[in-house]
């Protein structure tokens, strides 16, 4: 997802739902952070094509379990943003000119 | 100014790179020292939600692809030198998405205003919130 473009709506929310402006905010945030670790699974999985046993590996369960636990909530949580649907109220009073639940929508396909 | 680099070249690495580096893990660390109770609650929440998350197929694929990350394996080093391994003896019920889960469905709940001024009244009588 293009996170520039999210922060690019977000004083376009501003002033009118700190809730939103705060969901928006920690959706980019996990994107970001799914970004990440995605070019990091990827690039071990080149790196390493033949390190896939356990026995190669010694992970750090600690530090292992939070990192699974930041990705099953990033999943998690974009799920549910992607599932909001805008009230209708929101959209008139949506600044002329300006469809950022539309836009929003487009960013989270 | 764009300046090219080629890596091949030795590259020099200024003080202020690191003084950066030191500010932000000094930051981490006084937040830590300064909100230790919700700190500890939201990482032992993580840890918990990992912990079932590496149950399942999709988080045993992750951890294999991370455990053999080199930006995985130096991050070792923050989270030993901030000893939270610690946590791993707390075991929370209630995990971050469960938390997630929860507040939508109290931001559907058509409820909802009804529920947090009975809330607000209670905590005032108990004496936990102070009155305006």
């Amino acid at each position: 997802m293009a996170t520039s473009r999210l922060h690019e709506l977000l004083p376009a929310f501003g002033e009118r739902n700190q809730v939103l402006v705060l969901l928006l905010g920690l959706m980019s945030l996990t994107s970001r952070w799914m970004g990440l670790l995605e070019s990091q699974a990827r690039s071990a999985r080149l790196e390493s094509p033949l390190s896939q046993t356990a026995e190669q590996a010694d992970p750090d369960l600690g530090l292992m379990y939070f990192l699974l636990g930041t990705i099953s909530f990033s999943h998690h949580y974009q799920e549910l943003i992607r599932g909001i649907q805008p009230p209708p109220a929101t959209q008139e009073s949506a600044p002329a000119g300006s469809d950022v639940w539309g836009d929003l929508r487009g960013l989270l396909r | 100014m764009t300046a090219v680099q080629d890596p091949s070249l030795p590259h020099l690495t200024l003080r202020e790179e690191n003084e950066q580096l030191s500010d932000f893990l000094l930051a981490g660390q006084r937040f830590l020292m300064r909100h230790p109770q919700a700190s500890r609650d939201v990482i032992s929440g993580l840890l918990e939600e990992g912990r079932r998350f590496a149950q399942t197929p999709e988080g045993k694929a992750w951890m294999d692809a991370l455990t053999h990350s080199e930006l995985v394996k130096r991050s070792l080093m923050i989270w030993e030198a901030y000893g939270l391994d610690l946590l791993l003896e707390t075991r929370p019920a209630v995990t971050p998405s469960t938390w997630l889960e929860m507040i939508v469905a109290a931001m559907a709940n058509p409820d909802l205003e009804s529920i947090l001024s009975m809330l607000i009244v209670e905590e005032m009588r108990s004496g936990n919130v102070a009155s305006a």
